[in-house]
């Protein structure tokens, strides 16, 4: 078993966990997500389809069960992830995700907690070293700001941290990372469990506006490395960095640039030309780079319904198939 | 007490390094408390319930009834409330704690006292009786 997944076993109780072991050991590498929901037998997830983990006299899933495993991933102290409980996740030792689904506690209109766990989603952490060589390639030649795109679950943050990686360790770039929900580098007691390359400063836990700007402050990165945009003021903060000359790597969910140009968050980096490169992660894994040049910024304004870019119109174009 | 508070208040530090953070610099059966309690954390099949009092054994620590009730109180459902909650075990457990030093700080006087007249009354019956 692969070192990283050892810590993932501990978190059940028996005979769970016995079923877990077996199947990291057997099939590491292609388990994607461990699933669990009360009331029904607990799967894991392979390459998008979901299979039932153990044989048939494995016990169905409790709600007392699914208290446990978020009691044993909190390391016993509610109190130091209260923060991640509110918003319905766990980062875990080696990176590993645990997705909370169950009752909002609300106080003064806002969630505080959660509880009465109906279901959990443990996410793997992988580390797929190469997967990010179509966009380092093209990043070599076209050295501006690039942006990875593609739909939950495609692998933005494998990609990105490979990205991350290349760029620290092939290129000797200066990477400061701003790991907000600590999926990226995973990092414990300062130590990053998965490898992000020699020249990366690491942020743990910052909201990326604040990493950002306390990594221009103070470590003087050639690239900063996000993931994840979602807020307006992430891209406020983007903005005014890109002014001080730092180039960015960062994820954001969008079948294509298309998809950006409907949401008034993405606007403005877009209107800006903050990012001139594009990464994007198709439904097969397979990767297509691209400028986001004139042209493409015009057909996502005008909201192209056709899914996808204008490919006839690619000043450069590379395709990978990572294994599933 | 206060470090602990410390530890939860400002780095939310999970139980097991909390422990071992309140052991260091204590020697003999409190540190091997401390540290028994961060072992029990680290096990695979935790059982907090009864953890506070097999600790305590293990470590040989002996403490009046009163006293070994407010650690489990405090230990035995420990990490299970928010910030604000534990924060507020440490304060009522801390209380408790005091209290009760108060209370063996009074009978310890006591005692000290009936000694040194025991002490007294004993001296000069063998003067009197060496005279």
């Amino acid at each position: 078993m692969d070192k990283r997944l050892e810590p993932v076993p501990e978190l059940f109780p028996e005979p769970v966990r016995a079923a877990v072991r077996e199947l990291l050991a057997v099939q590491g590498d292609r388990v994607e997500e461990l699933r669990l929901r009360a009331g029904c037998r607990a799967g894991w997830v392979t390459a998008g389809r979901e299979i039932y983990l153990g044989g048939p006299n494995l016990p169905l899933v409790t709600a007392d069960l699914l208290s446990e495993v978020v009691r044993r991933a909190s390391g016993y102290a509610v109190y130091a992830v209260q923060e991640q409980l509110r918003k319905g996740y766990l980062i875990l030792p080696g990176g590993h995700r645990l997705g909370l689904c169950g009752t909002a506690a609300v106080e003064e209109g806002h969630v505080k907690t959660i509880r009465g766990y109906q279901a959990l989603a443990l996410r793997l952490a992988g580390e797929r070293t190469g997967c990010a060589d179509p966009v380092i390639s093209f990043v070599r030649s076209c050295p501006s700001s690039t942006l990875i795109l593609g739909p939950p679950g495609a692998g933005k943050t494998t990609v990105l941290r490979d990205l991350v990686r290349q760029s620290s360790d092939r290129l000797g770039r200066r990477v400061g990372m701003v790991d907000e929900r600590g999926e990226l580098a995973a990092c414990r007691d300062g130590l990053p469990q998965l490898n992000v390359g020699r020249y990366t400063d690491v942020l743990t836990g910052f909201p990326k506006a604040e990493g950002i700007e306390l990594l221009l402050r103070t470590m003087a990165p050639e690239w900063i490395a996000l993931d994840e945009i979602t807020a307006a003021e992430d891209v406020e903060a983007i903005d005014r960095a890109a002014y001080c000359g730092v180039r960015f790597f960062a994820t954001a969910h969008a079948a294509c640039v298309a998809d950006l140009s409907g949401r008034p968050v993405y606007r403005r980096l877009l209107e800006n030309r903050i990012f001139e490169n594009v990464a994007l992660i198709r439904p097969d894994r397979s990767i297509v780079c691209e400028r986001m040049d004139d042209g493409l910024q015009q057909a996502g304004r005008s909201g192209i319904d056709s899914g996808c870019l204008a490919l006839d119109r690619l000043s450069c174009r590379f395709a990978s198939a990572p294994d599933p | 007490m206060e470090l602990m508070a410390g530890e939860v208040s400002f780095a939310a530090t999970p139980f097991a390094p909390l422990c071992r953070r309140a052991g260091e610099g204590r020697s003999g059966a409190v540190h091997k408390f401390f540290n028994g309690l961060a072992r029990e954390a680290e096990k695979p099949d935790f059982a907090q319930a009864g953890m506070t009092r097999r600790v305590c054994a293990e470590a040989a620590l002996s403490l009046p009834k009163s006293a070994l009730s407010a650690l489990e109180r405090l230990f035995d459902g420990f990490g299970c409330f928010d910030r604000e909650g534990q924060l507020r075990q440490f304060r009522l457990a801390a209380a408790e704690l005091e209290r009760l030093s108060g209370e063996l700080s009074r009978q310890m006087e006591g005692r000290c006292r009936t000694c040194e007249v025991l002490g007294l009354t004993a001296g000069t019956a063998v003067l009197v009786m060496v005279l």
